[in-house]
């Protein structure tokens, strides 16, 4: 039986959903659809230049976990590019640190650092807001 | 509510920085007061624990509780965590501060 996947922290959720490439491509299969947790650490380990212990204690993972996750991760991105197939960021097995929310008016992102219920957007004022689950 | 910005110039039409913790100047934004302040960075040329001093500062000296920003580091993140503050992720790079007062809805002269 296959081991249960640890979960692993997120800092920020993705600030988009995916990728649509540019220009023409013939073949529109399905999406590769890229983890939040495969997106995390492709943003700690490519972006950020953090080590893979450094990176890998961020998400409150093991390292031997996190260079699994990034091998999957770097291998669908060379998909995506290679192929020219679309990009969605979904799904996983993540915790966001502390409750995010995504306004629809504004499109900033925010959390509510004391765990509480948010109604309305801190920039805008808007209270059409959506919940991002993580 | 008392929320730091970061930007490149000490004017109310100045961008916004993209480099938070280095960023030259900060715009100090009191929500009840509708009260801006702009203050310049002394950390920004520093080399070392950028992100912990700033934050450090901005607390203590400044009573900051939110930060908006198009991007934040990860130290500047785990130390906001850390301390409890709001964290507001803008989707634009392009934005001033002038537009950014706009939405807060300070009238800033």
């Amino acid at each position: 039986m296959a081991r249960p996947r640890q979960i692993s922290r997120v800092q920020i959720p993705p600030r988009v959903k995916g990728f649509i490439p540019v220009g023409y491509y013939k073949d529109q299969s399905e999406p590769v659809q890229l983890n939040i947790e495969e997106y995390e650490a492709i943003r700690l380990l490519d972006y950020e230049g953090l080590s893979q212990e450094g990176a890998a204690k961020i998400m409150q993972i093991s390292r031997p976990t996190l260079t699994r996750i990034y091998e999957r991760a770097r291998k669908k991105v060379a998909t995506v590019l290679t192929e020219a197939q679309q990009l969605i960021i979904e799904g996983g097995n993540v915790l966001f640190n502390g409750n995010w929310y995504e306004c629809e008016k504004c499109n900033s992102t925010f959390n509510s650092p004391a765990e509480s219920t948010v109604k309305t957007c801190p920039l805008c004022g808007s209270g059409n807001i959506q919940h991002k689950e993580g | 509510m008392k929320i730091a910005i970061p930007i490149e110039s000490e004017s109310k039409h100045s961008k916004l920085s993209l480099r938070f913790a280095r960023s030259p100047y900060f715009a100090l934004v009191d929500r009840e007061s509708a009260q801006v302040e702009i203050i310049a960075n002394p950390f920004s040329e520093q080399s070392f624990e950028v992100g912990k001093k700033l934050l450090k500062w901005l607390v203590e000296q400044h009573q900051v509780n939110t930060l908006l920003a198009f991007e934040l580091g990860v130290k500047v993140q785990q130390k906001a965590n850390e301390a409890k503050m709001q964290l507001i992720i803008i989707n634009e790079k392009k934005q001033s501060l002038k537009q950014l007062l706009l939405y807060l809805k300070i009238d800033y002269k």
